[in-house]
């Protein structure tokens, strides 16, 4: 490959590079989820286990999460 | 005893036509996560022996290592952008989510800091929950969905940059690194490394094999660990450790 062929393709590199964290392409995929999270809101509550009640104090501290 | 030097070195000379150069993972990370604050240097460095000739070579616990870098990140910009456009899954995730980002900071321009293994385990746990003892196929979707969207074809195209940027994967057996009927790097090697330098299980694998590599002139780190163990006999002489720092530039970026 020519010195110019290889710059090019760099310039590809970085521009795939940028792309790949662009948080604009990412945003584009958070609905992704709302369908599910909406036929979850829709089950009985009393089948899922009271989900939404806050989390108590002991399962909140991160050192018994490990 | 192995030469330790500024990556500055490799960038000065203008001919890599005899450079053999293995790189560690940290440098192929930061060069692919614009955040990282070494990303500016590590990619101009890896362009720069590029468009000089010079060859790279990585090796399979180096990879392993981008991989999992690459699933906490996906997985923690995916949340966060969730949680920043207010979009709820169940209150129990959304707030033990909100505290393990809390905990780990950083922001927008966090730097390699994403989620760990256990907070990502305990958030696909929360998820796992959503539906009851009765319907679990509705966790099970949720977290599948999640895992989807989260990565979608981020690690292909990583591994298509690395294909693009020559980056050879030097496997035992089939490449000129390693190549058949030689004395291979092996396992007690490694575990004595760990022993003397403390090293990670990960970082010693990869030392031992740019130890064992054949033909390798220079291998490029950013890790202290590594270049301590380098300068204390880790690696032959006839291989220079590179030392790449963040430059007050890439810092401010």
């Amino acid at each position: 490959m020519t010195t110019t062929g290889k710059k090019q393709l760099w310039q590809e590199i970085r521009k795939n590079i940028k792309d790949l964290n662009d948080r604009e392409i990412l945003r584009k995929r958070i609905h992704d989820l709302d369908e599910l999270v909406r036929e979850y809101e829709e089950i009985d509550i009393e089948d899922t286990g009271d989900l939404n009640k806050p989390l108590p104090q002991s399962a909140r501290d991160p050192e018994t999460a490990l | 005893m192995t030469d330790i030097r500024p990556t500055s070195y490799l960038l000065e000379t203008s001919n890599h036509s005899t450079s053999r150069i293995m790189l560690d993972a940290n440098i192929l990370i930061s060069a692919f996560d614009t955040n990282h604050e070494n990303h500016c240097d590590a990619l101009q460095l890896i362009e720069h022996i590029s468009l000089n000739e010079g060859k790279f070579f990585f090796v399979q616990p180096c990879y392993l290592e981008i991989l999992e870098y690459w699933r906490r990140k996906s997985i923690s910009e995916y949340i966060e952008e969730r949680l920043e456009n207010n979009l709820r899954v169940t209150s129990r995730f959304d707030q033990r989510a909100r505290e393990y980002l809390r905990e780990i900071g950083g922001g927008n321009k966090r730097g390699g800091r994403y989620l760990r293994d256990h907070q990502i385990k305990n958030l696909r746990d929360l998820l796992l929950q959503v539906g009851g003892k009765n319907k679990k196929q509705k966790g099970r979707n949720l977290w599948l969905q999640f895992c989807r969207s989260s990565f979608e074809d981020r690690l292909r195209i990583i591994n298509e940059q690395i294909r693009k940027m020559e980056i050879t994967f030097a496997r035992f057996g089939d490449s000129d690194v390693y190549p058949k009927h030689q004395n291979l790097p092996t396992w007690d090697d490694m575990v004595n490394l760990i022993e003397k330098f403390c090293l990670s299980s990960h970082d010693a694998a990869i030392l031992n094999m740019v130890a064992g590599g054949k033909n390798i002139t220079g291998f490029v780190t950013s890790d202290s660990d590594m270049i301590i163990a380098a300068e204390n006999g880790a690696l032959p002489r006839e291989i220079v450790c590179y030392e790449l720092s963040a430059s007050k530039k890439s810092k401010q970026l």
